[in-house]
């Protein structure tokens, strides 16, 4: 029951996908070596059980991913196994066909080493000798996909097999030289075929659910491939059989035009297809989350990473994904942590055309200062920040690019905070929940809130970025703080410097004060429009004058209903 | 791209095996294929690409020859531009041809009769074996002839959607057979449910069997659990109505023979329906495509149903015989025997994804062949190579 379908459309959204999965089957390993009342999860809400006829179990995502072509390596994704299967084979080959043939062969998109090694440690998963053997080049492989350049496709790094009917790879986009970085261009690039066969894969997905409580899709809006979410999205709740929609729009950093040097073209196309994106996806969806990675460099984190990397801009987006959807698996339904699609929805979706919600959140998440300390002001966060409020701004950083909730004006949040610790070791569920209830108190602000507290530290896959590097003794410590109560697991590997678990907090809010952010993308929008470079822009993504109109009607309504 | 397809047209000729970055094969002479995997610049030749593209949409199948055509045309042209001749008149020159071609071709052309077995095996043979080899296309011949006269109804136009091309990836298994019946790329979900029944009414709906937690309740106000429990049971009993409905008319019209009842859903069936539904010595599938609800009634009778209120014997419809089977970890159920089968499958069976793929499109452009014989009435010797 309640379980959710998720969608990934683009290339920075696969890489999203690939930590996020990594981050959930983390999630799952701790649980089945430490037994499932450390954490109380579900699987069944993202995953689907699957029984080989040997009786054996495994779990697959329940995902449809759609990428450009030569984007991804596909032995990584179902295996060699598999794969061999569905290579070339003299006896397969000849089944149909005995005449001649003419081979044209590209050059096979390798596997990364990770994936090699990986793929040997699965191969006799019970064996204590070989996984002894292997951690040591394991690890030292996960290192090595922090090198520059290491990771360049969003296969290099899954830990996750796929069905092969989990990906469906865009016939006529070609990765890096198709050009597709229009949201219209996205429209109509499905032939009637391919479009039934993306809406039968949904269908089979929706009928391995019980009670399917919605989908989430993650989206690299800012291209073709929003477009083609914005089009296929009402036909695929059809298929699936839901009503409820989360879209993440995820922009990757590198992208932005602010570090483009292009300055004039690449503006213009930002901001036409912000326009694009707010606009016809958040009219088909539920909720509509613009995420990209923190503004960097970020004191309030205190962590280090590389904007200009997918691989570690995605790794910072999944973890906030999987903190914000964390409710969505968390206890049974009855529990108080738990929230469903439709709450969620309920909860920050203020109206239809007021389907905006920002995140904004820490990780590590702030230590909580021992309940007995009597000089709460004095009390060290473990940043350089002069003493600020420790659950908002700055001490948060902003995952949703240019839009903040304030303060004053928040109406509705969903906060979840997982593994957060004190005095060095891992604070209980009932001490988190008073700390936080003094902080609302502090805050004195009035809105619908929705709260989860989990004991348990977010646990991080061996592929996660050494984003870690820049934490004071102390604070490594304390994120890694939650482990050292429980049994028999690992200290974060030296050889990495990072640790296994994280804490991480997230605010996932609403607000009434998105107004003014829509205007302005509107204004831009309408700037873009009017001049000349933007009006080439437009013709060649073949967006024609309907869709400008209906864009700034939806735009003007959002405006309206905010304000 | 013409001297790439020229190779193409021969019946011996080449199949091109194309093998892309991520692993994926394809093994194929279709021209329209080809096309996708070039990345076409020059915007003549994108022009071109998209007459192809409109040829495969019209009639299934020639985007080769047209290519080819367009490619001679325009030599000929050339040695004629660079005389002097006025483009005008050129394009003029073509339309007479045009004109003068389908005269004759009409002329040329042999009436088919509808009933002529014959004629229209010879159409699918030539099809089929230029992009399978002889013993397979022969295989395939009357298959494909046999499913395009199952759904050919008088007086209604061919819809060839009716036919369902379904294909099972089995190392051993060779023949790829017609089935005058459906085969559902899904199956039960509840253990206890039969895996076989015979002698069958098939129950076709669209109504949803699930336990749907309306916006409004989760705002209601309750003050104890027992009031909770209450709500959530009011709003169960309404999918639980529906279902012991679908039971009360089970009950009716098998009585107390053995006659199977299959109920097969557009929408969704939640654990509990299952439960309910197995009970009764039923079996449900949820979440059928859409497609299959059309082919289901076609095949085995009755109509489908958009609400439990429709609920009666005459939407009923009829099979000999309904049964499920599993292969690796996907399961499929077949409906077979069935009264007047006006849709059915083909059921390709292949060592390799793109043999799948490979024998799907042979099939694809053998099923246009022949329905577009039956729908000109005419068949013109020699194919492409009329001349």
């Amino acid at each position: 029951m309640r379980e959710v379908v998720t969608v990934q459309l683009g290339d920075f959204a696969n890489f999203t996908g690939s930590h996020y999965w990594n981050l959930l089957d983390a999630s799952a390993e701790y649980c089945h070596t430490h037994g499932p009342q450390q954490e109380n999860v579900q699987s069944h809400v993202f995953h689907q059980e699957k029984l080989t006829e040997q009786g054996q179990s495994s779990w697959a995502p329940r995902l449809l991913a759609i990428a450009a072509r030569d984007s991804f390596a596909g032995s990584s994704l179902i295996g060699s196994a598999a794969y061999a299967e569905n290579g070339l084979r003299s006896e397969a080959v000849s089944w149909a066909w005995d005449g001649q043939m003419e081979l044209h062969e590209t050059d096979l998109i390798a596997r990364s080493e990770y994936n090699e090694l990986l793929e040997t440690e699965d191969a006799e998963p019970d064996s204590p000798a070989l996984g002894n053997a292997i951690q040591g080049p394991l690890e030292r492989a996960a290192k090595d996909l922090d090198v520059p350049g290491a990771v360049t496709m969003w296969t290099d790094f899954i830990e996750v097999l796929l069905p092969t009917k989990a990906v469906f790879t865009l016939p006529d986009i070609w990765h890096g030289s198709t050009s597709f970085g229009g949201f219209t261009q996205g429209m109509g690039i499905l032939t009637l075929g391919d479009r039934e066969e993306i809406l039968d894969r949904a269908r089979l997905l929706g009928e391995a659910c019980d009670s399917p409580q919605g989908l989430q899709m993650l989206v690299d809006d800012m291209s073709g491939f929003g477009g083609l979410a914005a089009n296929i999205l009402p036909d695929l709740k059809d298929a699936i059989g839901i009503q409820t929609v989360l879209t993440f729009a995820l922009r990757a950093t590198r992208d932005a035009p602010a570090r483009s040097t292009q300055q004039g073209t690449a503006q213009a196309q930002w901001q036409l297809n912000e326009a694009l994106s707010m606009a016809c996806l958040s009219s088909e969806t539920s909720l509509f989350t613009p995420m990209a990675s923190p503004a960097h460099p970020s004191n309030q984190l205190g962590l280090q990473w590389d904007p200009d990397r997918h691989y570690h801009t995605s790794a910072l987006c999944a973890a906030a994904l999987d903190n914000m959807t964390f409710p969505l698996r968390a206890g049974s339904p009855r529990s108080t942590g738990s929230l469903t699609m439709a709450e969620v929805v309920q909860l920050l979706a203020i109206r239809p055309s007021a389907n905006l919600a920002t995140m904004s959140g820490r990780m590590p998440a702030p230590i909580i200062p021992p309940p007995t300390a009597e000089s709460q002001q004095d009390t060290d966060f473990r940043t350089p920040m002069p003493q600020c409020q420790p659950l908002q701004p700055p001490c948060m950083a902003q995952w949703t690019p240019g839009l903040q909730a304030s303060q004053h004006t928040m109406l509705s949040e969903s906060l979840t905070v997982r593994g957060a610790a004190c005095n060095g070791t891992s604070a209980s569920r009932s001490m988190t929940e008073e700390y936080l209830q003094q902080v609302y108190m502090t805050e004195g602000l009035r809105c619908r809130r929705h709260t989860c507290v989990s004991a348990l530290g977010m646990q991080l896959p061996l592929p996660f970025p050494a984003v870690f590097r820049n934490i004071s003794a102390p604070q490594m410590h304390a994120a890694a703080g939650a482990l050292s109560i429980h049994q028999g697991l690992q200290q974060g590997s030296a050889a990495l410097n990072k640790p296994r678990s994280c804490s991480m907090l997230s605010r996932w809010a609403a607000s009434q004060s998105f107004g003014p952010y829509v205007d302005g993308i509107l204004t831009r929008f309408q700037e873009a429009h009017a001049n000349s470079l933007g009006q080439t822009i437009i013709r060649n993504w073949e967006c024609d004058e309907d869709i400008i109109a209906a864009v700034k009607e939806r735009l003007q309504d959002m405006i309206d209903s905010f304000n | 791209m013409a001297s790439v397809k020229t190779l193409n047209q021969k019946a011996e000729g080449t199949i091109k095996m194309l093998v892309g970055g991520a692993g994926d094969i394809k093994l194929t002479k279709d021209g329209n294929v080809l096309l996708r995997e070039m990345q076409i610049q020059n915007p003549t030749a994108v022009m071109i690409a998209r007459t192809a593209v409109a040829q495969d949409d019209i009639t299934g199948d020639g985007t080769s020859s047209t290519v080819l055509l367009i490619g001679e045309l325009m030599k000929q042209a050339e040695r004629y531009l660079s005389e002097g001749l006025h483009p005008r008149v050129l394009v003029q020159g073509f339309d007479a041809a045009k004109r003068a071609t389908i005269e004759f071709l009409d002329s040329f052309k042999e009436d088919c009769s509808p009933t002529d077995r014959d004629m229209l095996r010879c159409v699918a043979r030539t099809s089929l074996r230029t992009k399978v080899h002889q013993q397979l296309a022969d295989q395939l011949t009357d298959i494909v002839v046999d499913a395009v006269l199952t759904i050919k109804q008088d007086d209604e136009p061919l819809d060839l959607f009716m036919v369902e091309l379904m294909h099972m990836k089995h190392q051993l298994d060779k023949d790829t057979r017609l089935i005058k019946g459906l085969v559902l790329d899904h199956g039960s979900r509840h253990p206890d449910m039969p895996k076989r029944l015979e002698d069958c009414y098939i129950l076709t709906c669209n109504v949803g069997l699930e336990y749907e937690k309306s916006e409004v309740n989760s705002g209601f106000f309750y003050s104890s659990a027992e009031q909770r429990e209450a709500l959530v049971a009011a709003e169960r009993q309404v999918t639980d109505d529906r279902v012991h409905k679908i039971i009360d008319l089970k009950n009716q019209v098998c009585g107390t023979s053995k006659k199977g009842f299959v109920v097969i859903n557009q929408k969704g069936i939640d654990p509990m329906s299952l439960d309910l539904l197995a009970k009764a010595g039923i079996l449900g599938l949820r979440r059928a495509k859409r497609r299959n609800m059309e082919r289901l009634t076609l095949a085995c009778g009755g109509f489908a149903i958009n609400s439990i209120e429709e609920l009666s014997p005459d939407c009923l419809g009829l099979a000999g015989a309904v049964y499920e089977h599993v292969l690796g970890e996907e399961k499929y159920t077949f409906v077979e025997d069935v009264p007047r089968p006006h849709s059915c499958t083909i059921l390709i069976k292949g060592p390799a994804d793109y043999t799948l793929a490979q024998i799907k499109d042979a099939i694809r452009d053998g099923l246009r062949a022949v329905k577009n014989t039956l729908d000109d009435v005419g068949v013109v010797p020699g194919a492409g190579a009329f001349e």
